[in-house]
């Protein structure tokens, strides 16, 4: 949260999560250079330090996809969300391999030249204007450089310097990088390749990419269009309360604004913004820990009573009114005023 | 996400697979014509042979 940085908070669970990605990382490398050294057909064998660079690319390539992955895998099924915690680790991991890669392609391709290495990487092909040769190599740079902002800012200080919605805004920039880096392979790599392997894999896993962030977006759009009941007066109509789980809730949408999340606690009715204030988690999908809504993306929490976060943490999320008249929850669409603590409704005859 | 944010989404995605698609069947295409080139210049030189 907001109060106070440390470069990485370690946890029992980071550091579990940190060493399969290096073990992931390491078994990739090593399977990818005794593949390509070991098993090539005579003849068709490459250096090993070139089979090194295309190991590291593919590397940061696939770490890239699983890490697009996650994010609409995560909205379809919250089985995935642990993935979803501290993917920011991925990305960064994914940025060093990517930059290594470039590197070496640096220092073997070009590093022998008379020219400065990086004028010769840019310059020793003009063929802009033709896709037979085109140089790949200049896509691939353009989404290092993406990537690089994008570890760069990729901790919670640049959230909270940018603001959410800027901090949001620039790292969807991850999706050109991607693209840019599909058409890197598509143009450089495959076109070199006996085999279709390479331009299956990274066909299909675009292709997965894009279909899973299609249903996702589907799903979504449609749960915008499924707007509450409402009475005129404002009030929407959310179900019995008993339907609610209790500590977690029930996601309505108003006509106007962002949903609202209504949370049942024991025999308590809470309503507040589903948007997190840190990067706009559905905390409607989190669940009451310790009397705190607890988002399901990163862990922020706030009361569900008042909207704060506990203290020494100074982030405020939006609370609503709630009644419950003849076994029905109903939440009003417009939120109380900042700060003001809303006594919750209670479930008549419930052990609270 | 808010509901700016699904709109991003919304909007982006639709573009991306255009983009993806013309850039995968153009690379495709291009493999497509050196290999039938590279087989054209073997089928020559067997022919001068």
């Amino acid at each position: 949260m907001a109060h106070g940085y440390k470069i990485i908070q370690w946890t029992p669970f980071k550091k579990s999560y940190d060493a399969a990605l290096l073990l992931g990382v390491l078994v990739f490398i090593s399977a990818y250079l005794v593949g390509a050294l070991a098993f090539a057909p005579q003849g068709e064998r490459a250096l090993p330090i070139q089979v090194a660079l295309r190991a590291l690319g593919a590397c940061a390539f696939s770490l890239l996809t699983l890490i697009l992955l996650i994010g609409p895998l995560a909205r379809l099924s919250p089985r995935f969300l642990p993935l979803l915690y501290n993917r920011r680790h991925l990305g960064v991991t994914c940025f060093l391999l990517a930059l290594i890669h470039g590197a070496l392609v640096l220092l073997w391709y070009h590093g022998f030249s008379d020219l400065n290495p990086f004028v010769s990487l840019l310059a020793s092909n003009p063929s802009y204007d033709s896709i037979q040769g085109f140089p790949f190599e200049s896509l691939g740079v353009i989404a290092l450089l993406i990537l690089f902002v994008m570890a760069a800012t990729s901790h919670d200080f640049w959230n909270n310097v940018l603001g959410p919605n800027m901090w949001k805004a620039l790292h969807m920039l991850v999706y050109w990088a991607y693209a840019l880096i599909v058409a890197h392979v598509m143009l450089g790599a495959v076109q070199g390749e006996k085999s279709p392997l390479h331009a299956i894999v990274v066909g299909a896993s675009a292709a997965l990419i894009a279909l899973l962030h299609v249903v996702a977006g589907w799903r979504e759009t449609r749960r915008d269009t499924k707007l509450a009941d409402a009475k005129n007066d404002g009030w929407l109509r959310v179900g019995p309360p008993n339907d609610i789980p209790n500590s977690r809730a029930h996601i309505v949408t108003p006509p106007e604004g962002e949903r609202i999340a209504v949370f049942r606690d024991g025999a308590r009715i809470y309503a507040i913004s589903n948007v997190c204030r840190h990067q706009g988690g559905p905390l409607g999908e989190g669940r009451i820990i310790d009397g705190c809504v607890t988002c399901p993306w990163h862990g922020f929490q706030y009361r569900p009573q008042d909207g704060k976060a506990p203290a020494p943490f100074t982030e405020r999320i939006a609370v609503y009114r709630t009644r419950i008249e003849d076994g029905v929850v109903f939440v009003h669409s417009d939120p109380a005023p900042s700060g003001e603590e809303v006594a919750p409704s209670v479930i008549a005859g419930a052990q609270q | 996400m808010n509901r700016a944010q699904r709109r991003a989404h919304a909007r982006l995605w639709p573009i991306l697979v255009l983009v993806l698609l013309s850039v995968s069947a153009a690379a495709l295409v291009a493999k497509a014509r050196i290999d039938s080139a590279a087989i054209e210049a073997v089928a020559v030189l067997a022919g001068d042979e």
